[in-house]
This record gives C-alpha cells, sequence and structure tokens, in this order.
C-alpha cells in the first residue's frame, strides 16, 4: 500500500517522533506504517485521517487501484 | 474437519498440514518397531539418522504452519490461528512448569518432552475448533 | 535467562507489563526458596507436598498472563504485532528442538530433555526472534 504520510508531515513540520506521540503509538510503528511495510488497522487509519482532517483514500492508495480502470 | 467453505489455500494447506502429521506418525511407528521389535537394533551414526528421520516430517509441519501465516490473505482466520497457536503454547508451557517443579520436589517423573508437543498440538487445535465455531 | 519483553516498547501497556512482571518474579525467586527450605527440613508429604511443591509454579504462570494481558491492553498495534511473531517463531523453534530432542531420546539413547528448559528456551527463542523481526520493520 502506497502512503502520503511523510508528504503530510512534511506540510506540518511534524516529525515521525511527534505522529507518533499524537497517535499514542512508537515512532518505530509510524516508520513502518510510512515505508508501507505495515498496513495499519481500520481504526488506526481512521485516527491517522481524523489527525490530517481528511480521508483515508486520500492518505492510503492501494496498489490496485491503478488498474482498476482497465477492464481485466 | 473444520467448516465446508474453506479457500482453496486454505484447503490445500489443511491437506499439506495433515499429510506431513500422518507422515510423521508413521515413520514414528516404523522407526518404533525397527529398534524395539528389530533383533539387532541399529546402533552409531545410524541410529541418530534413523531417530532423526521422523522429526523430519513435523519440521515440514512447522514450517508450513509458519509458511500458511505468512500467506493467508483472509486476516480474520489468520488472527484465530494466530489466537489458537498462543493459547496452545501458553497452555503446554503452563503444564511443562507444573511439571518442572513436581519433578524438582517430589521425584515424579515427568512424561517425555513429545508428550509436550502432543498437548500443544492438541490444545491449539481445539482452541481453533472454538473460536470457528464462536465466529459462525 | 532473559524473561522480560526483548526491546520492550515505552507505552503504557509496556509499562504495565513491568509493574506486574518484576513484583512477580520476586515472588518466584522468594518462594524458591522458601519451598526448597521447607522440602529439606520437614519433608512434607501427600497432598501438602503437592500444594507446596506447585506453588512456585504460580508466578510462572502468572508471567505468561501478564504477558497475554500486556497483548490485549497493547494500544501500538504495530508493537504488538512484532510481539506476536517473535512468539511464534519462539513456539516454532522450540517445537523443532523439542521433537528432534524428543525422538532422539525415544530412539537413540540420548538422556532425556529435561522439561525444566522448556520454558526458558521459548523465551530465549522469543528473545532472539525480537530484534530480528523488528529489524525487518526498519
Amino acid at each position: 500500500m502506497n502512503n502520503r504520510l511523510r508528504i503530510l508531515r512534511a506540510e506540518r513540520n511534524w516529525s515521525q517522533a511527534d505522529l507518533a506521540q499524537k497517535l499514542e503509538v512508537s515512532r518505530q510503528s509510524v516508520n513502518a506504517i510510512e515505508t508501507g511495510k505495515y498496513d495499519p488497522s481500520l481504526p488506526l487509519a481512521f485516527k491517522l485521517a481524523r489527525l490530517f482532517s481528511t480521508t483515508i483514500e486520500q492518505i492510503f492508495t492501494d496498489e490496485d487501484s491503478d488498474s482498476e480502470a482497465q477492464p481485466s | 474437519m473444520f467448516n465446508k467453505n474453506l479457500s482453496k489455500f486454505q484447503r490445500r494447506s489443511l491437506q499439506l498440514f495433515s499429510s506431513s502429521i500422518l507422515l510423521t506418525a508413521g515413520l514414528t511407528m516404523l522407526t518404533h518397531e525397527l529398534f524395539r521389535h528389530h533383533s539387532n537394533p541399529p546402533t552409531g551414526p545410524l541410529a541418530w539418522i534413523l531417530a532423526i528421520l521422523p522429526a523430519l516430517p513435523f519440521l515440514g509441519t512447522i514450517y508450513l504452519c509458519l509458511r500458511y501465516l505468512a500467506r493467508e490473505k483472509d486476516e480474520f482466520i489468520r488472527a484465530q490461528v494466530l489466537l489458537a497457536l498462543l493459547q496452545g503454547a501458553f497452555l503446554t508451557l503452563g503444564a511443562t512448569v507444573v511439571y518442572t517443579f513436581l519433578q524438582n520436589y517430589l521425584d515424579i517423573p515427568a512424561p517425555p518432552a513429545m508428550a509436550y508437543v502432543d498437548l500443544f498440538l492438541i490444545t491449539a487445535m481445539v482452541a481453533l475448533r472454538i473460536h470457528l465455531r464462536n465466529s459462525q | 535467562m532473559n524473561f522480560s519483553l526483548p526491546c520492550k516498547p515505552n507505552t503504557a501497556a509496556s509499562r504495565r507489563y513491568t509493574r506486574r512482571f518484576i513484583p512477580t518474579m520476586a515472588a518466584y525467586v522468594v518462594l524458591i526458596l522458601v519451598i526448597t527450605y521447607f522440602f529439606k527440613h520437614h519433608h512434607p508429604t501427600g497432598l501438602l507436598a503437592y500444594c507446596l511443591a506447585v506453588l512456585p509454579a504460580l508466578p510462572l504462570i502468572a508471567t505468561i498472563f501478564i504477558t497475554g494481558l500486556y497483548l490485549t491492553e497493547e494500544q501500538d498495534e504495530f508493537q504488538r504485532t512484532i510481539l506476536i511473531q517473535s512468539m511464534l517463531w519462539g513456539i516454532g523453534a522450540t517445537l523443532a528442538v523439542t521433537t528432534v530432542w524428543g525422538f532422539l531420546e525415544h530412539l537413540a539413547n540420548v538422556p532425556a530433555l529435561d522439561i525444566t528448559l522448556i520454558y526458558p528456551a521459548f523465551w530465549f527463542f522469543v528473545g532472539v526472534a525480537n530484534p530480528i523481526i523488528s529489524r525487518r520493520y526498519r
């Protein structure tokens, strides 16, 4: 899964540690989500969306979503 | 054994899992026969090789289990399997701890190590059965 | 022997884990000393002996519950995932060693595996797996 967390963080000038603190998770968790190595659960994804006042779809994009438009 | 609506992958994993367990059981009986009821049982390095032989399919079982968990796409089922494995492990560890002290203080012979492997498999299976039934 | 969670995250749940774990292990040490002394000097028999012998097992069983409690209380789902994966490798490694040794002791006259070792061995393997798994996500 791809995500825009790094950009969203940069816009607000937050470090990974800042975001981790706001989410009440460890910095390592933020890094794993940001690098796409760990997919967050729905509750955590909603928490992220609320924190950035946006929607989950604006933060995360499914790898399959690019090929969705093409007929299979 | 489990419910009928298994995915192709789950069915395949279950088949591989049960075959490796059956192979372990078969080889165990075979080597047991060879060592216990043969006029001159194998000795030296051959004995070691033959003794390890039945363990090999079981090592395969462990690998299959971990591979299954890594590849299972159904998050919910994976969570149920994980929970059952942890519960089985916790219960088995509890049993080893109790027997440790019965053995140390009362000289009660503890069951052989293999009994705990069986205990783990049975408790994990029962736990999984219960979780899957409760979620229906 | 490393009984504590390796690479422990600094979360509320992990602090609660430490607060529960340390007194439990302290109780374990005290019980071992007291019960060993009692068996050496008073030679209890019957039901009393059974009850006393099992007493030191209780704190160790409690540590298993404390770990389970930690897993349910940990709000950081990623850290929870790492610990569960480590425990899975711990289970796999312990099972593998126990099985191979079990067959050797059964057939090749290798001395019987002391079951006292299974519990620490499990945590040892969890402890080895934990930093390796954590590194994979870095």
